[in-house]
């Protein structure tokens, strides 16, 4: 055969030309590879310009790359029968739908020897086709911490008695901000139910090996430090520092108050000019691995029956309620959501409908709440929602003179922060710039010379064993940055029946998770928040332009 | 005569039992101050009240925050103005509770297996409730004799200051500690080996002023939580520490403990299968100079 496979992609036809010039000198398992992975490097081709031959290529793209959804629209309701029916006898019998992918696989099989077909083939029986999930009580828009934390708590306590939908864009979760955080967890706030929060993901997380271990594996491990961290403030700050450690102290936290020669006597690597003292966190604080919090947690959602869709809400549609009214300066009926576009990963677009919508799309959100109409209709529904991604750099230096095991997690007072990770002399930084210099946020590139310039040099007058160091690596993530009043905006929107808003963590999005995930889960089952309440958080506080402000984001 | 009354919730009954029975006179020495007879007739807090006996208690329990199911009185439910229920209204349904709905949908689970796993769990949480700080038990002796109370109750060791020999509890589970608080007394050494020591039992140690001596060998839900708390606890006197056979440390926790500052002797012994175990003892000496790591051999490179 001299083509490597059936196409009217351009992209492929041209390898198929650079095929036949190599003289098919593939063979047997070899081209089966070859095809399959030509054919996941082609998913991504431009989109051509003339419109009829879009349409066919859609058409291909659908042929080509089945969602893994069994089809949903049929001409009519005997079609429709006939269909499930027989799709459910497919499944059973292990046989996957036929395709193209399918077909070009067998017939460059049946060019090879037996071996290479049987395996060829058992690759093709292991696709199985899952119902799509047309409907559920609950839809989750975003599958990060937030998302799977709140489906792990609803589905924890209402079992069966709540169908839940996560939609989650990427599930490889490259561009989320779970999995780029540091990680860290402490008390050392300012607002008395950011603490509670942090307090109660501190206990979850203790807990954690027991409440989210699956039967029959072992149970999860987020590896967590307990190291501490220590706020330093200047003297402008000492009042504050003050305060929030004795708001601290009050709500139960082991924290110690350092100044003077106890701070330097503690840590003999710091440099206290300019730092007059420093609250130092002694029990639950720390950090843990984002990454292995989250797949544990989805694992005991998914194993609870929380069904996983990967794709991105393009749109959600309802009705306006005409008995439900919200009258302020202005009057106006209240929207009811009632549906959901989902644009799957080939394409495609499907249907969910469901009866409440919990918006956990990070940094997104408020593009999201646009897609919805908030901050583009009138009165109330002008005022969009206040978050935009925000891009942090995280730095990771060698520093082989460093302050080595007893280092917490340490806040300068102009906001660098140092961690240490892993035991071979390797140290994490970060700082947030400046207003004026905010990064853009097309990508996750990261600008070393923000390193260079501002935070390697406000590093080493703090510790000066950073003075030799080497920039090791460095990524980027976004924070789900509240331009408001950098706090989190937790609840129903005042004009949405049923659209919980869980967004604008700015940085401290995973210690909070936890905490948040329960208070959700009592708002939409109990109807009222009913260990930590959550009330000052709402969206009405950015109606009426009275911000809460926590004075430790970092 | 068992001492075990300070480990019983109610407290209005136990001083009862003081009040009423004899106590023993102790031939015993602590921090060079003797406990003497008391006379029953004399209320414990004599000592308190510029050394003249006093009729009142210097102690009472708050029945408020402590009530029990049997002693206060329902609360009469307070109709809102303007309403008016029928004698019938104590026969009106309860909304179902959520608790109950997930019981429903849970069902029990009748396997053998099952049952045991249920009784583990009845047991942890049990275990958790009996080890969790008690308030009553530090306002009657102080947080010193109320620590050396919960380890030697339980099976544990307590060793005072300025004494050499280690109080626990003989082969009739009888053992020799003051009901009553002593000024000056201090702990400085805790052996909790045969006692399933919990994260919340640390929490029945708080507050010694001068624990030397930490040994925590063989308790097997010691795990890093449980280091950290540690060091949050006994960071500034601790002095030597025997975690060995904890089986739930990790190398994070065993990292975290360069936080005890005046550590001294470290026993680890059993940990020798951790990744990176021997990198942590290099940096743990790094970072305490004068500690003596024994039971992982990391002077040999690893082979």
């Amino acid at each position: 055969m001299n083509q490597l496979c059936n196409t009217k992609c351009s992209v492929l036809a041209k390898l198929n030309v650079v095929y036949r010039c190599i003289g098919g000198g593939l063979k047997g398992q070899q081209r089966c590879n070859f095809t399959l992975s030509l054919r996941s490097y082609c998913q991504h081709k431009p989109p051509p310009t003339d419109k009829e031959t879009k349409a066919q290529v859609d058409q291909n793209d659908l042929e080509k790359s089945p969602s893994g959804y069994a089809k949903q629209d049929y001409a009519n309701p005997i079609l429709r029968t006939f269909g499930i029916i027989s799709g459910d006898v497919r499944n059973f019998l292990g046989l996957a739908r036929d395709a193209p992918v399918n077909t070009s696989k067998s017939s460059s099989a049946r060019q090879v020897s037996d071996p290479n077909n049987s395996s060829s083939s058992s690759l093709a029986r292991h696709k199985r086709e899952d119902i799509w999930p047309a409907h559920c009580d609950v839809l989750i828009v975003g599958g990060g911490i937030m998302g799977t934390s709140i489906a792990y708590h609803l589905k924890e306590k209402a079992l069966q008695g709540l169908n839940v939908v996560v939609v989650e864009q990427d599930k490889s979760y490259k561009q989320a901000s779970t999995v780029l955080s540091l990680g860290g967890i402490r008390q050392q706030f300012s607002i008395p139910e950011n603490i509670l929060l942090s307090q109660y993901g501190a206990e979850f997380l203790r807990h954690a090996h027991r409440w989210l271990s699956l039967e029959g594996q072992d149970p999860p491990d987020v590896q967590f430090k307990p190291h501490g961290y220590l706020t330093l403030a200047s003297e402008k700050g000492l009042q504050k520092l003050h305060n929030n450690f004795q708001l601290q102290r009050e709500m139960g936290c082991h924290m110690e108050l350092l100044s003077g020669h106890h701070l330097k006597d503690r840590f003999p690597w710091l440099n206290t000019d300019g730092a007059e003292a420093g609250v130092l966190g002694l029990q639950g604080e720390g950090w843990f691995d984002p990454w292995a919090l989250l797949m544990s947690l989805k694992q005991k959602a998914v194993s609870l029956g929380v069904e996983y869709v990967e794709g991105k809400v393009t749109g959600m549609e309802g009705e306006t309620l005409d008995d439900m009214v919200l009258e302020g300066k202005a009057r106006a009926n209240v929207k009811n959501l009632r549906h959901a576009k989902v644009q799957l990963s080939n394409g495609e677009t499907r249907d969910i409908k469901f009866a409440i919508v919990v918006v956990a799309a990070g940094a997104w959100t408020g593009q999201m709440a646009r897609m919805v109409g908030i901050g583009e209709g009138h009165d109330i529904m002008s005022v969009p929602v206040p978050v935009e991604p925000r891009k942090r750099y995280v730095y990771c230096f060698h520093a082989p003179e460093g302050p080595g095991l007893d280092a917490p997690l340490t806040i300068d007072p102009n906001g660098t922060y140092f961690r240490r990770e892993g035991l071979r002399g390797l140290y994490l930084c970060g700082q947030s710039p400046p207003p004026d210099q905010e990064p853009d946020t097309q990508d996750l590139h990261v600008d070393e010379d923000f390193f260079y310039k501002v935070v390697w040099p406000s590093l080493a007058n703090r510790i000066p064993s950073f003075n030799e160091i080497k920039l090791h690596s460095s990524w980027a993530g976004f924070y789900d940055y509240n331009t408001f009043d950098q706090n989190a905006i937790v609840g129903l929107h005042p004009m949405v029946s049923n659209m919980y808003l869980v967004t604008g963590f700015s940085g401290h999005g995973i210690q909070q998770a936890l905490g948040v995930g329960r208070a959700i889960m009592e708002a939409i089952l109990e109807g009222e928040y009913k260990t930590i309440n959550l009330e000052r958080f709402a969206f009405e506080r950015v109606l009426i332009d009275d911000p809460l402000y926590e004075e430790n984001i970092i | 005569m068992v001492y075990g009354f300070l480990e019983e919730r109610n407290y209005q009954i136990s001083m009862n039992i003081i009040m009423l029975s004899q106590v023993r006179q102790t031939q015993g020495f602590w921090g060079g101050v003797h406990v003497c007879t008391r006379c029953i007739w004399t209320t414990p807090g004599s000592f308190f009240k510029d050394g003249k006996s006093s009729k009142q208690e210097w102690y009472t329990p708050d029945v408020a925050h402590k009530a029990e199911s049997w002693n206060i009185p329902k609360p009469k439910q307070e109709l809102p103005a303007n309403e008016w229920r029928s004698v019938f209204q104590h026969f009106r349904p309860t909304r179902l509770g959520l608790n109950v709905v997930h019981a429903f949908q849970k069902g029990i689970d009748f396997r053998p297996n099952a049952f045991k796993n249920w009784f583990k769990d009845f047991q942890t949480k049990y275990n958790i409730t009996d080890q969790s700080y008690n308030q009553d038990r530090v306002a009657a002796v102080g947080f010193e004799l109320a620590a050396a109370h919960f380890v030697v109750h339980r099976k544990g060791k307590v060793r005072f200051r300025n004494s050499v020999d280690w109080v626990q509890q003989n082969e009739d589970g009888e053992y020799e500690l003051s009901p009553h608080f002593i000024p000056d007394v201090c702990v400085e050494a805790i052996d909790t080996t045969g006692m399933d020591l919990l994260y919340e039992g640390l929490g029945s140690m708080v507050n010694l002023k001068h624990l030397k001596s930490l040994n925590l060998s063989g308790c097997q839900n010691i795990d890093d939580w449980c280091i950290d708390r540690v060091c949050a606890q006994y960071w500034q006197t601790l002095e030597h520490l025997d975690i060995s056979h904890c089986t739930k440390v990790t190398e994070n926790g065993i990292a975290a403990l360069a936080r005890l500052r005046a550590l001294k002797t470290l026993n680890i012994t059993g940990f020798h299968h951790l990744n990176d175990i021997q990198l942590v003892c290099i940096l743990l000496e790094d970072s305490l100079p004068d500690i003596e790591i024994i039971g992982v051999d990391f002077m040999e490179p690893p082979t």
